[in-house]
């Protein structure tokens, strides 16, 4: 999986995942979110439209870092899900958790 | 030849592929090419018509749960060569099924076990992890685990194929 990182602000970052987010690749993406917390970058939008694939232990890094991003007075916040990653965060009642935008500006905008 | 118990002996099988599933990347990679080619045939064949895209996506999140467990288990117990455990498809009439076979450690946990996040969470409680198997049970409309007397693991996942009339 490639990981894509945009510091929009000191506040703010980006980070754009393409490919898989599974048990191979949440752990680096658990990292990335714990070292942009730890810059003062508490506000961060997770653009999914890249994914090809997300499973259970992509869903743990993202719920990892949104405790993270919360304990820290911010929110990890989710843009363009793929229609897999829709259907996962739905039958795990994820949806009901996690903020969900159309397109990364309007998670931005919303904060 | 069918191999898959899919619990419909009367079945018309449309569609059969198999591979082994090596306990790394590669194997995660082959795991999904294997689905990629059922979603192909599906396409290609008149007598069948491809399921919504949810229904595609159900299915492939409940393989992907159940095939990264085997190979994150088997990763775990650091064998000197990759486990592979042998993976078979096969559409009928009537469904999509998928069956992991594979030696080992028999699995102890439990199946049915229910989804550990509740509709009013606290975010900051929720689980990071322990839902694969419920979030495969969600995606399908059965999902069996078997040990053989051989020694044989197998887990299989039963998707009914959707009707016409139900397509929409």
């Amino acid at each position: 999986m490639e990981t894509t990182v945009e510091e929009r602000s000191s506040t703010v970052a980006i980070v754009r995942f393409k490919g898989r987010l599974d048990f191979l690749s949440s752990a680096t993406a658990r990292e990335q979110f714990q070292a942009l917390i730890a810059t003062g970058r508490n506000r961060l939008v997770i653009d999914l439209g890249g994914l090809s694939f997300i499973d259970s232990s992509g869903l743990g890094a993202l719920i990892g870092g949104l405790k993270g991003a919360r304990q820290a007075s911010g929110d990890l916040r989710l843009a363009e899900p793929t229609p897999q990653a829709t259907s996962v965060l739905k039958l795990t009642s994820l949806d009901r958790v996690f903020r969900t935008y159309g397109t990364v500006e309007e998670a931005i905008a919303d904060y | 030849m069918p191999t898959i118990d899919s619990g419909d002996a009367a079945r018309r099988v449309l569609f059969a592929a198999s591979a082994s599933i090596t306990a790394d990347a590669a194997g995660v990679d082959t795991m999904h090419s294997l689905l990629d080619t059922v979603w192909e045939a599906m396409r290609l064949a008149p007598s069948l018509t491809l399921p919504p895209t949810a229904w595609r996506n159900e299915f492939t999140t409940a393989m992907g749960e159940i095939g990264s467990n085997i190979i994150r288990h088997s990763l775990s117990l650091q064998a000197e060569t990759l486990a592979v455990c042998q993976l078979e498809i096969e559409l009928s009439d009537t469904s999509l099924v998928a069956a992991f076979r594979n030696s080992g450690a028999p699995f102890t946990g439990e199946i049915g076990q229910p989804l550990p996040i509740a509709d009013d969470a606290d975010p900051l409680n929720l689980p990071e992890g322990h839902f694969g198997l419920a979030l495969a049970r969600r995606s399908l409309d059965d999902l069996r685990y078997e040990r053989l007397a051989n020694g044989q693991n197998v887990w299989t996942l039963v998707k009914k194929v959707p009707h016409r009339s139900q397509e929409a």
